[in-house]
């Protein structure tokens, strides 16, 4: 087993991505017991949940500096599920 | 058999660069996305399809499984500093880092299985309800996951003890720490939409 060669030159501060996930981290449990329109909670929560995600992603997998096969094969289920997603609500709504 | 493991290893996916082992460790990251989001899916179809459900933040225990985020989040930490460790073929820190993560991973599948045990002590059961059925299946599928990263761990951190990684042989750490950090991600989404939402 060698180091592949598609492993990435640039190393980004971990520690940094800790404290900016930690924090929002934070930030999301006070949101959810202090914004009281639910509407503007949940856009939050969710926003807060995708660029936490995000960061592990980016950084921590390394998908930013990685080949961009690998973020296809990442990101090519989210078009899928976004599919699945959409059809069970609509079927949902439908059935009614 | 043993000429097309070789050919598999010399070039598998037919893209030049790419390593066989990442390339199937990502597939394999693929398909479970593709299994979360369709659990998380059908909970969310469930919860806001009219069914009855209590109030989250009364019925589920949200400061420690707070706390318990944060040590899934520190644990990917650590890992990530474990592969830098290596990276730089640093092999003691590589060990500290790679039993860290480790203890971090058994600790939350402890805090977990605390969490179910006071559950089940207060009758919410996987069969009384679409509210127990799905926080069961959810959260105990992630748990599944973390344990089984959990049993990774030891072996990688047995290899490690022998000396097996080095600054050009590194690639398990690199493939556990994706396997550890997808764990993380799908944590991430299951925080926000069974505990805070």
């Amino acid at each position: 087993m060698t180091q592949t060669p598609e492993t990435h030159a640039a190393k980004p501060n971990y520690l940094r991505i800790f404290v900016f996930l930690a924090v929002l981290t934070a930030v999301e449990v006070f949101a959810a017991f202090s914004i009281a329109t639910p509407w503007l909670r949940v856009s939050f929560l969710l926003l807060l949940a995708l660029s936490k995600a995000g960061l592990v992603a980016a950084y921590y997998m390394h998908l930013r500096f990685d080949k961009i096969a690998f973020r296809v094969i990442a990101f090519g289920p989210l078009v899928l599920v976004a599919l699945l997603t959409t059809v069970l609500f609509l079927e949902r709504n439908l059935g009614r | 058999m043993a000429h097309a493991s070789m050919s598999i290893e010399a070039n598998p996916s037919n893209i030049p660069g790419l390593s066989t082992r990442k390339f199937i460790v990502w597939l394999f990251l693929a398909s479970e996305v593709m299994f979360f989001t369709g659990l998380i899916a059908t909970y969310i179809a469930i919860r806001f399809g009219g069914a009855q459900w209590p109030i989250v933040s009364e019925k589920l225990n949200v400061p420690l499984v707070a706390i318990n985020t944060f040590i899934l989040i520190v644990s990917s930490v650590t890992m990530v500093l474990a592969y830098a460790a290596i990276e730089n073929g640093d092999t003691k820190r590589l060990n500290r880092f790679l039993v860290a993560t480790m203890l971090l991973g058994a600790l939350f599948v402890s805090i977990q299985g605390y969490e179910w045990s006071s559950l089940l002590g207060e009758g919410t059961t996987a069969s009384n309800g679409l509210f127990g059925a799905t926080f069961y299946t959810l959260t105990g599928f992630h748990g599944a996951h973390v344990s089984g990263g959990v049993l990774a761990l030891v072996f990688v951190v047995f290899r490690s003890w022998r000396g097996h990684y080095s600054l050009e042989n590194h690639l398990g750490i690199e493939l556990m720490g994706l396997y550890w950090h997808f764990v993380d991600i799908v944590w991430i989404f299951l925080f926000t939409i069974l505990y805070l939402i």
